[in-house]
């Protein structure tokens, strides 16, 4: 017998309660004045004492209710035989194959305990297994077939993912939920402190759950990394880029180390560094001039130590011209053409090289080379343009759309179909902006718009688009629409400042920015991403395109059917990676391991400790010996203080319900 | 309206005595709704000649405007009846589960019987006892004899313990004519020995009445709990279980009660059980109206 909690014992001072108020209400019947007791029969004092009975019991049920209350609270448990509580349970074996595995001998370890544990269970038990990283994959259903667990477990090689405690604590909840009955899960890992969630209640296991940690590494080790590479991923004009390195230390004592940029397999430029104990650094390199194309870099130290995988972090950069962007316009209006210009430039958006033309030029326009298309108030496109046009945002093209007196005169929307409700005339003096969805990422930072006045903006019904900002009387003012595998943002105003002040606003600058960035795509194309990231594919809705991605090794990551219909796809391993999108758009981009794998000191003993007891009051020493096993007792004091409490009920209600009076 | 204030607790609340027998016996007879004339003697019986000494407030005035003698009128109660009301005020009388006590309820019962008695005019007379005679009113109908019996009544507290022998030895040392003697007591004595005390006063031809003062709480206890009680008289304790109370004690005081009665109406007298939760004038109008079929 045992407490998992005797702290709670503490409770077993309420026993005082109950005992004080018996005490009290008997000191709280004064001797009362009768009349005469002529009537009354000394001897019917023995119903007091009959009553005396009740109340002791009443005492001794009220004192049994709240004692059972502090002792199940107190959390009891016997220890039985393991073996008589073998019987339907079932035993797992979770192995940690994430990055960190790959360090020294660890995985190797892990395996060697694991089966020399398998062979310790008995033959009438099942066992599973499982391997977890930031995801947990079944390798050995349940089952009392051990050549089975026995082959996973020899077969399983570390990956480059990140161990996520919190990921195994939560599979192991829904194994112990599916079998309903005992699990006793041996996990074999390195104890890596990093895995641990922010918030232990993740961690938390179900009574029927019992923990066993095997540790794969017995020592901290000394490690150095770089943690992380700040470069572009897409370069569009011919000039020198500036590539800064964080590097980490995570050991006991300073070094000094060589750190080195590699592009395209050569050594462009190494540095000595001193590293300091525990602490972060930065290296900053000067790539020359980059030739058109994609280039394969990275940034290492040397030479390697205890953990070499680690020591280098792969980037990925591309060289390639600014795409040609389409601005068309009314003769007449040059305004907004100045200004949109004018924004575009001043905002250093490289990868955008704007043209302008009117429709007049529209025969020799060929919507399909452009990033994106701006409408600026034009009154209509000749039929071939407009066809062109529309074509070319169904397939994934982009188009922005502005409203003004061009507009308001043909009646209608254009390129997305629609009446227009208003000329916009009909504004009494301005308007400003009520509602701004600043999640959207034309709107992201750029605050509430605030002093922008809005003096003619054509009204038109939006339908199911998603609008981006009202103005203060609700009227839509920027919405986008989806338009096949493309996207159109409608403005219902100009670009000029005779319909609104805007273009002479700080705030027209990065609008026109991230608009362009957003229609152009160049949000979509990161640099480096870690592994087990999520790169998406396609966008909502543009099915049947069929996009394609090319693994580190050089194999194809998608089958035919995923390839048209698969909407991203998750980096397992570290290496490049070619990326065809739906759009047709090609990248290349890097994927590496979380930098915080490499971080191998272990987890407090105190919090792996405290994770041991958080299951069935499981102690990991006694059960990875299987000799004998804890049953709590909390279930049984439960029931009792439940049965003492109706109990209690009852008689009290019995004892102090009055009798209905005869009159 | 008026029946509003007959209820004790509205009685207490009134500090005079002759108020709280005025406010009970004209608001009794007011609820009445007919004529106020019978209980005592208040029908014609005769007329006599003046002698020297009589009262004069008894000559007839109109027959001597006619005649130009001097004729009393004369009732015919004042020829034989004289209330004597024998007040117990023993200690447990003053026994009280409300706002009035048995001794207070007493006193109102017993004022507005004088009341009554003096509006018909017809002597009334007061002992009060406990184990002794404590205090002693001669019957009389002379002017002023409300107010005395009133002023003895406003004396009268809660004493010792009950001893019926006293008072009715000094009744009948004292008793010269037939009369109505009524007992207001709780009668806590073994009924055969209360009704052989007082059987002498009615072989003398006199009409006995028990008012048989009783609380709520005496008739009917509600103990939630064992109590300890204490005996109002003897200071005895007994521990009490409510169970008892509630079943075997209320068979036992109805028996008493009962046995009270039927051994009252055996030997010639009139029994009323007077409960303190309950008007006054309920037990004003079952011993008027007794009294109005003696007649």
């Amino acid at each position: 017998m045992g407490l998992l909690a005797p702290w709670y014992l503490a409770g077993l001072l309420a026993l005082g309660l109950p005992v004080w108020l018996h005490l009290l209400r008997r000191r709280q019947s004064p001797p009362r004045e009768f009349a005469s007791l002529m009537l009354f029969e000394p001897h019917r004092e023995s119903s007091v004492r009959q009553r005396r009975l009740r109340y002791l019991l009443l005492l001794a049920l009220r004192c049994l209710l709240l004692a059972a209350l502090a002792l199940a609270f107190a959390r009891p448990y016997r220890e039985v035989a393991g073996v008589a509580s073998a019987a339907g349970r079932l035993v797992v074996l979770a192995l940690d194959d994430s990055f960190s595995m790959r360090q020294g001998d660890r995985m190797e370890r892990a395996r060697r305990d694991a089966l020399a544990e398998l062979a310790r269970i008995g033959p009438d038990e099942r066992v599973q297994v499982i391997a977890f990283s930031s995801t947990v994959r079944v390798l050995a259903e349940p089952a009392r077939d051990h050549e089975q667990a026995r082959a996973a477990i020899a077969a399983l090689r570390p990956g480059e993912g990140r161990s996520s405690y919190a990921e195994l604590a939560r599979a192991l909840r829904a194994i112990a939920q599916a079998h309903r009955g005992p699990v006793l899960a041996h996990v074999f890992t390195d104890l890596q402190r990093t895995a641990m969630p922010a918030a232990f209640r993740e961690l938390a296991l179900p009574d029927e759950v019992r923990l066993v940690l095997h540790p794969a590494a017995t020592e901290n080790v000394d490690n150095w990394t770089v943690e992380a590479v700040n470069v572009p991923s897409t370069v569009y004009a011919q000039r020198k880029l500036r590539v800064q390195a964080t590097l980490v230390a995570f050991a006991e004592k300073p070094a000094r180390k060589r750190v080195e940029l590699v592009l395209d397999g050569r050594v462009i430029e190494s540095r000595q560094i001193e590293l300091s104990a525990d602490e972060r650094s930065s290296v900053e390199f000067v790539l020359p001039e980059l030739a058109h194309g994609v280039h394969r870099g990275e940034v290492r130290i040397a030479p390697p130590d205890g953990f070499a995988e680690d020591d280098r972090r792969l980037f990925a950069i591309q060289r390639v011209d600014p795409r040609p962007a389409l601005f068309l316009h009314e003769a007449r209006d040059r305004r907004s053409w100045l200004y949109f210009s004018n924004a575009l430039e001043a905002s250093g958006l490289g990868a955008i090289r704007l043209e302008e033309a009117t429709p007049e030029r529209a025969p020799s326009i060929k919507p399909g080379q452009y990033a994106f298309v701006v409408l600026s108030d034009v009154a209509g496109l000749p039929g071939g343009l407009a066809r062109d046009l529309r074509a070319y945002v169904e397939s994934g093209g982009a188009a922005w759309i502005a409203l003004g007196p061009a507009s308001a005169a043909r009646g209608e929307l254009g390129l997305v179909g629609g009446p227009l409700e208003s000329n916009g005339h009909d504004l009494p003096a301005f308007r400003t902006v009520g509602e701004l969805d600043a999640t959207h990422p034309c709107l992201e930072a750029q605050g509430r718009w605030e002093g922008v006045k809005f003096y003619r903006v054509i009204a038109a019904d939006p339908g199911n688009a998603r609008v981006l900002a009202r103005l203060s009387d609700g009227t839509p003012l920027l919405w986008e629409q989806a338009m096949g595998a493309g996207r159109v943002l409608v403005f219902a105003s100009t670009f000029d400042n005779i319909a609104n002040d805007l273009p002479l606003h700080g705030v027209f600058v990065p609008f026109v920015e991230r608009t362009a960035a957003y229609l152009a795509g160049l949000d979509e194309a990161p640099g480096s991403l870690v592994v087990d990231a999520v790169l998406p594919l396609r966008a909502a809705g543009a099915r049947g395109v069929a996009a394609e991605v090319i693994g580190p090794g050089g194999e194809r990551l998608l089958s035919l059917g995923e390839a048209t219909a698969s909407g991203s796809v998750t980096l397992r391993r570290a290496g490049f990676y070619e990326v065809r999108r739906a759009g047709g758009r090609n990248l290349v981009l890097a994927a590496n391991p979380d930098a915080r794998e490499s971080d191998l000191r272990r987890a407090s003993q105190d919090l792996l400790a405290a994770w041991g007891n958080s299951g069935g009051s499981a102690q990991a020493g006694a059960l990875a010996q299987g000799e004998r096993v804890r049953k709590g007792l909390w279930r049984v004091l439960l029931l009792v203080a439940l049965a003492a409490a109706l109990m209690e009920s009852w008689v009290a209600g019995r004892y102090f319900s009055r009798p209905s009076e005869a009159t | 309206m008026l029946q509003r204030f007959l209820d004790p607790a509205v009685l207490a609340s009134i500090a005079r005595l002759d108020l709280v027998a005025r406010t009970v016996v004209e608001g009794f007879i007011a609820g009445l709704h007919r004529s106020p004339d019978f209980g005592f003697s208040q029908e014609f019986a005769e007329y006599r000649a003046y002698t020297p000494g009589d009262d004069l407030r008894y000559v007839d005035w109109n027959v001597f405007a006619r005649t130009e003698r001097c004729y009393l009128k004369r009732y015919r109660g004042e020829t034989n009846t004289a209330l004597t009301v024998l007040l117990d005020a023993s200690a447990s009388m003053g026994f009280a589960s409300h706002r009035v006590s048995k001794l207070d309820y007493a006193r109102y019962l017993a004022a507005s019987l004088f009341y009554l008695a003096n509006r018909q005019r017809d002597a009334a007379g007061l002992i009060v006892f406990d184990d002794a005679v404590r205090d002693v009113v001669a019957p009389s109908s002379r002017y002023g004899q409300l107010s005395r019996l009133l002023h003895a009544l406003e004396k009268a507290s809660a004493g010792r313990r009950t001893d019926y022998a006293r008072p009715f030895l000094h009744l009948l040392d004292h008793l010269h004519r037939r009369g109505i003697v009524a007992v207001i007591s709780d009668f806590y004595a073994p009924p055969e020995q209360v009704l052989r005390t007082m059987a002498p006063v009615r072989f003398r031809g006199s009409e006995l009445i028990l008012f048989h003062v009783l609380d709520p709480e005496e008739l009917r206890p509600g103990f939630d709990q064992p109590l300890l009680l204490v005996d109002a008289e003897t200071r005895e304790r007994m521990e009490v279980a409510p169970e008892y109370a509630r079943r075997e004690y209320r068979a036992r005081i109805e028996g008493h009660i009962a046995q009270l009665r039927d051994l009252a109406r055996q030997a010639g007298m009139d029994y009323f059980l007077v409960d303190t939760g309950r008007p006054l004038d309920e037990a004003l109008r079952e011993y008027l109206s007794v009294r109005e079929g003696r007649m």
